[in-house]
């Protein structure tokens, strides 16, 4: 109930005559959507991946990571909550630029994103766009994931990393 | 007694080591103040079990869109003024505990006449670190930075938004349009779309640059020629800034 919320309670009544009249007068003014952010996970990892593995993907629709990887790979997710039915915006960056500490050795990273309508159904559907609409389903609730590609041609040994940065706005 | 005791007990240690979240919101989802009132204040609550740090920034930029979606653009707002450059705000920074609240408080300062956009950034960021040890290939990791964005805009004194519209499709029950402002004052309200006089539908948008707008309606628009017709009444808007911003003139639209 936090997304509609009384602003104004204005009470005006005249002084009591008898104790059967009065008058109430109530101002209420609904506020534009609130979203509510959940961050499930904020660490996106590939895993370990040979440095000539070409072009890795996590998908963020079904989990997974293609290629031979060892250790655990991870998506970002986070729980997007507001009134039911209702679109929202998501932007992330074209593509990301994830570094080596102490070098100019670089791997490039181009975001995706999943959607599931609502929060009780296991099924995540690729979004095309890297910007783009989502949409709360019937429980007022979607949850997103985010995942990627990252290009691996002969990159130097090491660990690279990088920020994305994610934006979500009702719409 | 004593095994449903200790059920109970293996039950609440599990219960303990649950994986917490935070669970931020920004409160209102956009904001509209004019220079009679040049400041005000956004609240930001986090329902969740866990604490976050936000750190909150403005940027230059619109919610725009394309024929196809609409998104957050950054570092153009067509011709809306950069707000940035004007408005001061208190924290920058602030670490919510589960259940708590704070408030972030602006004032716009002296800033020409027109139309003046910012994207209050409000963002989460867990403090994850990338474990160390050795490593056979490439590992990579990276943090998400979650911003919820809330428009902040400021009008210097009142005008009119100029708006152009065109059809993008025509369903029997949506009409999809593609509006765009031409103008330094930004559009916030209501289209209602005409037909012969009478009202087939109504949808609320905001237009600082270009925007999709679906509206439904409750009759098919057989003629392929309609009427738009514009007011200010934008939810969550207060009267005293409707009353201040524009009503553009109506669009006639064949398609």
């Amino acid at each position: 109930m936090r997304y509609i919320q009384l602003i104004g309670l204005v009470l005006f009544s005249t002084v009591v005559q008898a104790q059967t009249s009065g008058t109430m007068q109530v101002h209420l003014e609904v506020l534009p959507r609130v979203l509510t952010v959940s961050v499930s996970s904020s660490q996106l990892d590939f895993a370990q991946q040979r440095a000539d593995a070409g072009n890795v993907m996590l998908d963020p629709a079904t989990g997974l990571v293609s290629g031979k990887s060892s250790g655990t790979h991870a998506l970002g997710e986070v729980i997007v909550r507001g009134p039911a039915k209702s679109g929202f915006l998501v932007s992330v960056e074209q593509t990301v630029q994830l570094r080596q500490h102490g070098s100019d050795d670089g791997v490039d990273f181009t975001p995706l994103w999943a959607q599931s309508e609502g929060c009780h159904q296991g099924a995540f559907a690729l979004t095309p766009a890297r910007r783009g609409t989502g949409t709360l389903g019937a429980d007022g609730c979607a949850a997103l994931r985010f995942g990627g590609t990252i290009q691996l041609w002969g990159a130097a040994q090491g660990r690279y990393a990088g920020q994305l940065a994610v934006r979500i706005a009702p719409l | 007694m004593v095994r449903s005791f200790l059920v109970l007990s293996i039950i609440g240690i599990l219960a303990c080591q649950a994986y917490g979240q935070a669970a931020l919101s920004v409160t209102p989802a956009y904001a509209v103040v004019t220079n009679e009132v040049p400041y005000g204040a956004f609240t930001l609550y986090n329902a969740g079990t866990e604490g976050v740090e936000v750190t909150i920034s403005a940027r230059y930029g619109a919610i725009a869109s394309t024929d196809s979606t609409t998104a957050v653009v950054l570092d153009e707002a067509g011709q809306l003024g950069d707000l940035t450059k004007h408005v001061t705000f208190f924290p920058d920074r602030c670490i919510l505990p589960a259940g708590g609240e704070q408030i972030v408080r602006y004032r716009i300062n002296t800033v020409p006449e027109g139309g003046h956009i910012a994207l209050m950034h409000f963002a989460m960021q867990e403090r994850g670190a990338i474990v160390n040890g050795q490593v056979p290939a490439v590992a990579t990791g990276l943090s998400i930075v979650y911003n919820l964005v809330a428009p902040l805009v400021y009008l210097q004194g009142s005008g009119i938004p100029i708006l152009t519209a065109r059809v993008l499709e025509s369903t029997p029950n949506t009409l999809h349009l593609y509006l765009e402002s031409h103008g330094p004052w930004p559009f916030l309200g209501g289209i209602r779309v005409l037909q012969d006089g009478q009202q087939f539908g109504r949808a609320e948008a905001a237009v600082y640059t270009t925007r999709l707008v679906r509206i439904p309606v409750h009759q098919d628009l057989e003629k392929r020629r309609v009427q738009l017709q514009f007011d200010t009444e934008y939810t969550g808007l207060p009267r005293s800034i409707q009353r201040i911003l524009g009503v553009p003139s109506s669009i006639e639209l064949t398609w």
